[in-house]
């Protein structure tokens, strides 16, 4: 075989990682992604930062897009989507379809980073999702946030003054088969309340979990201040179910109020779901086609290295972005090991 | 900045494939194996007289049914059968002089020797510290810490556990007693809970502020713990221990109940109380922090505040922060880490130099007055000073005798560009290449 060439499915932050990663190590590399732009999920986010930066890690995948827009080293095909396979380890031949154009490419290796997709929220009609419109995603809320730089009530487009935000929705629960954790929501969304109470002090949010869970080196500071913010009330229960009003579109939450230690009810302008992460829905038949298999809690698992495919990023397990470069990285050598022949 | 400026011009230094890497734990070993299969000469020191680190404190992974010694011999076995990996034991950093591309490094050996290195990168892995509370209760022989359960289970294959000659009956684990960001307390107690719950014949319970599963598989784990019986209380103020018929008891509230009056305060008599150690930072870490010039956190760990740098660049170009040394995590995190780093060091020093834009700090020697204002400033410890040393002098011609002077230095790539000794610098002395006072006043159109 004349040159060891790569694919890389999906321009997410972790795809466009592994890509630039081996292009710079002079390998021929393609990233292909769906879409007509890079940058993935992680790419919509906006920045959390309230007084300081809160870690978010969002400027760092812009950075990185851009850098990539700027690159000659690799070809990138949008709008691009993988339809077959066929080959042997080594030597695959991939077809590929662009708009009405079809194409097809010899690789080496195959990288799939094809990412995550937020849980559907209203697959837990319970919450209302879909139902009432002051119920939104945290996804929704960071959309918001970036497009139109403020939060406001979808039913009136006025500011709300109070937020309620429920941790675990689509994560943690056996009733919907979800058995594990997203690893990322609870400081995803306390970084969202930090960075929407900076800019209006006056909302007051409300973050129901279960178990906080940790993320990273400066997050016992970063909680801290959130405990120390009266304007945040961090209260150790799920949601049961939410009311809805039909006329002021209000919205009612059962929970546990663990200072009265009792059921209660309490009206809020906003909810917000913390949805968790799970595996593309398309991902799924790309790795039926490529014949990978899933792990138990139905992400991608890594195929044996001989195979010639890898897996990078969240669609290995739930990570959030600083994590999902470090495992870009380190894919990146293994595959580097492979073409070299050592594994 | 069209007015006054000029083309950008590019520098590039020799970067030879060599590496040092400090801290002979999974992570350094990792490091090391995959800069050596890359064909990069590793020089990697442990301060101790084995390899291997403080995750020889582990016997069995939470997520792996392979064995953890097992494990780690067989790496060890690899590292030393490669050639490119050369491996100090009873070895320590003791000074380090240079820029990216041409560290210094001088290693102190334990009986007396020392060896000058040269690398063109350096990756820090020297992991973390534990300490175990020993005052009041805690002193008991009775609370043991999470590393001498593991001990106590790798030890004792039977049925029952023994301890002091009679089995364990019950065993209770009290957690987040000092770190609540750490999980891998969390995710030890549970895997040893379970364990003792499932395969001793041990009632346990696991008292905690919050249950921490972020980690791939620890969810089903806990889910697992529960259902053969191990009970998980969690508190929001900490249980009060003490001692009755010379066993350990703890009072919590089973805030499993929703109504105040029917949370019982539970009383929990057990055999062994373990406890969550604290994390803290190896007692190197100032000393290696004050030779390698590298920012400290908040906590004492080596941390990188700057989300740019990814958490595994440290503030100086060429070294990198790995695994336990920045912040403590579980072992799949740290490998995955490891080779993130791995891959780093290697694009750095695949292309054999390296090259970038003459946009840095630059000193003019005849105006520096040697005050050392930049120096303690620059946030990448890009300036040096070599006051009346051999480099940087030059001579003025005054008046009278000439004078000889020394002066501050930017290495130019070592530096970022931040222009922090520029605007600090009281003699202003120094300029940033491509971002001069001209080209600021022109485009303020002054």
């Amino acid at each position: 075989m004349a040159e060891k060439t790569v694919l890389v499915i999906g321009g997410g932050i972790s795809g466009i990682t592994v890509a630039s990663e081996l292009a710079h190590l002079g390998i021929p590399t393609t990233l292909l992604e769906k879409e007509a732009s890079l940058g993935g999920l992680a790419g919509s986010f906006c920045c959390k930062a309230s007084e300081s930066c809160n870690r978010c890690f969002a400027c760092v995948v812009d950075k990185k897009c851009s850098e990539t827009r700027a690159r000659q080293d690799f070809s990138i095909f949008t709008q691009t989507t993988v339809t077959h396979l066929e080959g042997a380890p080594g030597a695959y031949r991939v077809s590929l379809k662009k708009g009405k154009e079809k194409l097809s490419l010899d690789v080496s290796a195959i990288v799939v980073a094809t990412g995550i997709d937020p849980y559907d929220a209203s697959l837990k009609p319970e919450y209302g999702y879909g139902l009432y419109r002051n119920v939104i995603t945290a996804r929704d809320l960071d959309e918001m946030l970036r497009f139109r730089g403020t939060v406001l009530r979808p039913s009136t487009g006025q500011g709300p003054k109070s937020i309620a935000f429920f941790q675990c929705v689509g994560s943690r629960d056996e009733s919907i088969g979800h058995l594990y954790c997203s690893q990322v929501c609870c400081a995803y969304a306390l970084r969202l309340i930090k960075a929407i109470r900076h800019a209006h002090p006056e909302i007051t949010a409300t973050f129901l979990y279960m178990d906080i869970q940790p993320a990273g080196a400066s997050f016992q500071q970063f909680l801290d201040s959130c405990r120390q913010d009266k304007g945040i009330r961090l209260i150790r229960s799920l949601p049961s179910k939410v009311y809805h009003s039909p006329v002021s579109e209000d919205v009612r939450v059962r929970f546990i109020d663990p200072e009265k230690d009792e059921v209660v009810e309490e009206t809020f302008d906003l909810i917000v779901l913390s949805v968790g992460m799970v595996l593309r829905k398309d991902s799924r038949e790309l790795a039926q086609s490529l014949g990978l298999t899933f792990t138990e809690d139905g992400f991608l698992a890594s195929p044996p290295p001989h195979t010639g495919l890898f897996v990078a990023g969240a669609c290995h397990g739930p990570k959030d972005i600083d994590r999902s470069i470090l495992h870009a990285k380190s894919t990146a050598l293994q595959v580097l090991d492979y073409l070299r022949g050592r594994f | 900045m069209v007015s006054a400026s000029k083309p950008i011009e590019q520098q590039s230094i020799p970067l030879k494939p060599e590496a040092l890497v400090l801290g002979g734990g999974i992570v350094g070993m990792t490091v090391a194996q995959a800069l050596g299969q890359a064909g990069i000469r590793v020089t990697l020191v442990e301060k101790g007289k084995h390899l291997g680190g403080s995750a020889l404190e582990l016997r069995r992974f939470y997520s792996r049914p392979e064995e953890v010694h097992p494990w780690i011999e067989e790496k060890i076995s690899e590292i030393r059968r490669m050639s490119q990996i050369n491996v100090l034991t009873e070895a320590e950093l003791k000074d380090l002089n240079g820029h990216i591309g041409r560290f210094q490094a001088k290693i102190q050996h334990q009986d007396g020797r020392e060896t000058t290195l040269f690398s063109s990168a350096i990756v820090v892995a020297t992991g973390y510290a534990t300490q175990t509370e020993r005052k009041g209760f805690f002193s008991h022989k009775r609370v043991i810490s999470l590393a001498a359960m593991e001990k106590l289970l790798s030890e004792n294959s039977g049925s029952a556990l023994p301890w002091e000659g009679n089995p364990v009956k019950t065993v209770t684990f009290l957690l987040d007693g000092v770190n609540e960001d750490v999980k891998v307390d969390s995710i030890n107690a549970v895997k040893q809970g379970l364990l003792l719950q499932e395969s001793r014949s041990c009632q346990v319970a696991i008292l905690c502020k919050d249950v921490k599963v972020s980690a791939d598989g620890m969810e089903r784990l806990y889910r697992k713990a529960r259902e053969k019986g191990v009970l998980f209380f969690k508190y929001d103020s900490p249980p009060k221990v003490s001692l009755v018929n010379d066993h350990i008891q703890v009072d919590v509230r089973d805030t499993a109940a929703i109504r105040k009056e029917e949370q019982w305060p539970v009383s929990i008599l057990s055999d062994l109380l373990v406890v969550g150690e604290a994390f803290v930072p190896t007692p190197e870490t100032e000393r290696l922090c004050g030779l390698l010039k590298l920012r400290m956190g908040s906590r004492g760990f080596l941390m990188e505040d700057n989300p740019q740098f990814l958490r595994v660049r440290s503030n100086r170009r060429g070294i990198f922060l790995a695994g336990g040394c920045r912040f403590p995590q579980e072992v799949s995190e740290s490998l995955i880490e490891a080779r993130a780093v791995a891959q780093e060091v290697i694009s750095l020093l695949s292309k054999g130099t390296y090259t970038f834009d003459l946009s840095v700090a630059e000193v003019d020697p005849k105006k520096c007055a040697v005050c050392y204002t930049c120096p303690r400033l620059c946030p990448h410890s890009a300036i040096t000073v070599e006051k009346y040393a051999e480099k940087n002098i030059y001579t003025v011609s005054g008046a009278g005798a000439e004078t000889r002077w020394g002066a501050a230095q930017v290495d130019p790539a070592a530096c970022f560009g931040c222009g922090i000794c520029v605007a600090e610098c009281p003699a202003k002395a120094i300029t940033l290449l491509h971002e001069t006072e001209d080209q600021i006043y022109a485009q303020m159109g002054l």
